[in-house]
């Protein structure tokens, strides 16, 4: 019944929010297909921000600044900034939701080091554009002029 | 959690439900197998029909026979069932179950009415406006997109199909405020197109929810459609009465009911404050994405004060605020039982009628009672389960509380086949009084939103850096 019922609904619902997200750190992660990615700030230099990806499927990843540097704590395995990465990926999405999303196995989503640690795959260069261009992307939203009409289209969303 | 299936509301015996909602309106059934044909079709794909499908399409078309869409939807099954179906073949078979909705819209609309005790009302007047030229051409990309979508299939397009868009997506969000409503539901179907895809099983898909948001993406994206007309309204008091957060990952909307005193008697209207949100902004944090364009008015609700506004009455009930001062405090108890002896609401725009959007407020001053262990709204002479479903986190609604209120503040909804009540806001008994928008009130208590701050300092740096 409650398939039937799912595929009647038009309403999605809601994701619980994200506690403890550390915005300053990693200011923008996303799923992209069986991907996690996205951008981690450099300690050091607030005009750099490294880019990074962890593919669930291959266990590969990379970690570069946003001008296509490799980054130094890749060292045959993955850098501190890709495991912070996936520890925020988990708190955004939760241990089960995350696992739901890329078709992993709960039992290995509830922290970075026991996801990473479930597929071994190995340092995959990739140019940072597209990484960095979704995360730009994703900042416009903070200065996009805002609206008071009215958006019926709004009505089948109270999720996301 | 990525957006999910919801879970179904139990479904009460139906001895139990207020006497005017106990029985489906006639033809309910019927209309409800002509939508689930045609999207069992979105879903596979209308490039690829079989002949079974191509029967189902022709069924739509001989329902249609005799209406004043009915040529037009008769072409567009021809034209879909010869094969690749251009798109205003596409446009036809969205219309078509646009009507569909419609017309259910209307049947579950009348006996709430009744239930209620709110007297029809005219249909909403509308006038028909034009896009503006630039964004002729980023519509036409974007039915483009929604037409490959469709004959591809919702259920399993490939991922690559749906990143496509995304230029185009970014450029039309840029020309908001004027094409908001085609933005931002496209911006909503896409993220969730992408975060879904590919599915593990057809089944997993959404059926009538994809299916209605791509619907209604193709037909928002026509270069010309009709909207609400409007009149100017001017230093009018509005009284907010219960606030909906409703949202997808990149906009929020803030869902105002209240009292309006315009005109030759008081009425309920809705206001609509919206804004753009960057991913990384959630829970309470999230109506900063509306705060930042909308300060006074919503900062001055969430302080519970009533608003000295100035904007537009549209016909649907709608009012769009162009400037608010802040006025007396609201009392949420007594704002809430005036509203309930008003006759006039909010109604939907002929081109809007859905299901969805079937939002009658209520203020229920009476104990919820539990049936299996579910929560109950006494309503009429029956009862309505209480929706816990359908509660957003940024609401700011203490679920565990629900269960001992006393007063409830919510909206009537209907979704596969079952009435609701989705709460709002509740009080317990004993408790103090409360405001009847907890979440806005948390927030806008804050000075500023640390995340929109520091996410606003990189954009400042990161994105003027590149141009």
């Amino acid at each position: 019944m409650s398939d039937q019922v799912a595929r009647q609904s038009v309403i999605a619902s809601p994701r619980p929010s994200p506690k403890g997200r550390k915005v300053k750190d990693v200011p923008f992660v996303e799923l992209r297909g069986r991907r996690i990615q996205g951008v981690i700030s450099s300690g050091s230099d607030v005009e750099r921000v490294y880019c990074a990806f962890f593919d669930v499927s291959t266990g590969n990843f990379y970690c570069s600044t946003n001008n296509n540097r490799r980054c130094g704590g890749l060292g045959g395995g993955a850098c501190k900034h890709i495991t912070e990465l996936v520890g925020e990926a988990i708190k955004v999405h939760g241990a089960d939701g995350l696992a739901s999303a890329l078709g992993l196995d709960p039992a290995t989503t509830r922290s970075a080091r026991e996801l990473m640690g479930a597929v071994h795959g190995s340092e995959t260069k990739e140019p940072a554009a597209e990484v960095f261009a979704r995360f730009l992307n994703d900042l416009r939203y903070t200065e996009m002029p805002c609206s008071a009409e009215p958006l019926p289209e709004m009505s089948w969303f109270i999720s996301g | 959690m990525l957006p999910a299936p919801m879970l179904p509301t139990p479904m009460l015996p139906t001895p139990m439900l207020p006497t005017p909602l106990r029985q489906p309106p006639a033809g309910f059934a019927e209309a409800t197998a002509a939508l689930e044909a045609l999207d069992t079709t979105l879903l596979s794909g209308l490039g690829r029909l079989s002949d079974a499908q191509r029967g189902a399409l022709r069924g739509l078309s001989s329902a249609f026979a005799g209406s004043p869409l009915g040529p037009r939807v008769s072409a567009a099954v021809d034209l879909a069932c010869a094969g690749p179906a251009p798109e205003a073949a596409m446009v036809g078979l969205a219309a078509a179950r646009e009507a569909l909705q419609g017309a259910r819209a209307d049947a579950l609309a009348a006996p709430l009415d009744a239930l209620l005790g709110r007297p029809a009302q005219p249909i909403p007047a509308t006038t028909q406006v034009d896009a503006p030229a630039e964004a002729l051409g980023l519509l036409g990309n974007a039915r483009q997109w929604l037409v490959e979508l469709a004959l591809a299939g919702l259920g399993q397009v490939d991922p690559s199909a749906v990143t496509a868009f995304d230029t185009s997506l970014g450029e039309l969000q840029l020309i908001s405020p004027q094409v908001v409503r085609p933005a931002t539901l496209l911006t909503g179907f896409h993220q969730e197109l992408l975060s879904r895809l590919p599915l593990a099983a057809m089944t997993d898909a959404p059926r009538a929810r994809w299916a209605d948001l791509w619907a209604r993406a193709l037909l928002v994206c026509l270069p010309s459609a009709p909207r609400p007309s409007s009149a100017p309204v001017e230093g009018a008091t509005f009284t907010p009465w219960m606030v909906e957060a409703q949202h997808h990952r990149n906009m929020v909307s803030a869902v105002i009911w209240g009292v309006l005193e315009h005109g030759d008697a008081p009425q309920v209207v809705r206001t609509t404050l919206s804004g753009w949100r960057v991913d990384a902004l959630a829970g309470d944090e999230s109506w900063w994405a509306v705060l930042r364009g909308h300060p006074r008015a919503l900062r001055a609700v969430g302080e519970g004060r009533a608003l000295r506004v100035t904007g537009a009455l549209c016909s649907t009930g709608d009012l769009i605020l162009s400037d608010a001062e802040p006025g007396a405090p609201v009392d949420p108890v007594q704002v809430a039982t005036a509203a309930m002896s008003l006759t006039r609401w909010p109604q939907m725009a002929a081109t809007d009628r859905h299901p969805v959007q079937i939002a009658a407020p209520v203020y229920i001053a009476g104990p919820l009672t539990l049936v299996d262990g579910v929560a109950c709204a006494p309503l009429g002479d029956g009862i309505l389960p209480v929706c816990v479903d359908r509660v957003s986190p940024l609401q700011g609604l203490d679920l565990g509380a629900l269960t001992k209120a006393e007063r409830l503040w919510g909206l009537v909804r209907w979704d596969a086949g079952r009435w609701s009540v989705q709460p709002l806001a509740a009080q317990a008994k004993g408790a103090k009084a409360a405001l009847a928008w907890p979440g806005v009130a948390i927030a806008a208590a804050k000075v500023a939103s640390d995340t929109l701050e520091s996410l606003h300092e990189r954009a400042t740096k990161l994105l003027r850096k590149k141009s």
